[in-house]
């Protein structure tokens, strides 16, 4: 028998990830088309930015579980992609393919650093604590 | 048509939370450099990279075009191959996960931190040229 709770996780993962993969297609759609997968880098680093944000938030405050599934696991973790970015030899020169996988690395680094420093200066620890 | 989207970015994700709940996180000692890689994260970009280099070579060995602009909803293979790689594939790997996971390590341990990164890279790297290279 599953469990009532396994089930409302698994839709909010679900769902999140639906509109996370949505979106991301959307964000392709929103650019010109271009030979260097501009929007594959552009969702990484918004999408490491977001999630980034959620989890130094939620070392601040407790967030909902299902909110934070939802939002973290299911649509940052299917907004941004892996597997394409490392896919990108098929289209690309052996200069090109390193290179676009350092900036990726250097660009979505910075902005997980930048954005973990920002939330947490941002958002005090909760009253009552020491 | 966004239907089949939906449905494929939701199996991808839930496919890496399943994953992530399965896997536990790397044991080790105190100073062992495989110590709390998140093992389903690490996983489900493998698996991920090698099913997306497998689909991508099957469309590039058949001379099918899988961009967005020619996904028609239809059943044809190109349509089921866009779903599978931009849908499914992209939904089950992560970019965020992985460097907000770095970052975690990063705060406990860096070289642990910069292992976990380059392990990932070159693993899902080399799975995804195997998975193209195979050519089913």
């Amino acid at each position: 028998m599953i469990r009532r709770e396994t089930v409302y996780r698994l839709f909010a993962v679900a769902i999140g990830g639906a509109l996370g993969a949505y979106v991301r297609v959307g964000v392709d759609m929103l650019l010109p088309a271009n030979e260097w997968a501009a929007s594959t880098l552009l969702v990484n680093v918004l999408g490491s930015t977001a999630l980034a944000g959620l989890s130094a938030y939620g070392a601040r405050r407790p967030l909902n579980p299902l909110l934070q599934l939802a939002a973290g696991t299911g649509f940052c973790g299917a907004f941004t992609t892996l597997s394409t970015v490392l896919l990108l030899f098929t289209a690309m020169s052996a200069t090109g393919y390193l290179g676009y996988l350092a900036l990726t690395v250097a660009l979505c680094l910075a902005a997980v650093f930048t954005t973990h420093r920002v939330i947490l200066r941002l958002v005090p620890a909760s009253e009552g604590r020491p | 048509m966004i239907g089949l989207l939906l449905l494929a970015g939701a199996l991808g994700a839930v496919g890496r939370y399943l994953l992530d709940r399965a896997l536990p996180a790397t044991h080790g000692d105190t100073h062992s450099l495989w110590r709390g890689w998140p093992l389903g994260i690490l996983a489900a970009n493998i698996v991920g990279t090698f099913a997306l280099g497998l689909f991508l070579g099957y469309a590039h060995a058949h001379g099918l075009e899988l961009a967005r602009d020619n996904f028609a909803g239809s059943t044809s293979t190109a349509d089921r191959l866009w779903l599978l790689t931009t849908g499914f594939c992209g939904s089950l790997t992560t970019a965020s996960t992985l460097f907000v996971g770095f970052h975690l390590l990063y705060e406990v341990n860096r070289a642990r931190a910069i292992m976990f990164l380059l392990g990932t890279l070159s693993l899902a790297g080399t799975a995804g040229l195997l998975g193209w290279l195979l050519n089913v």
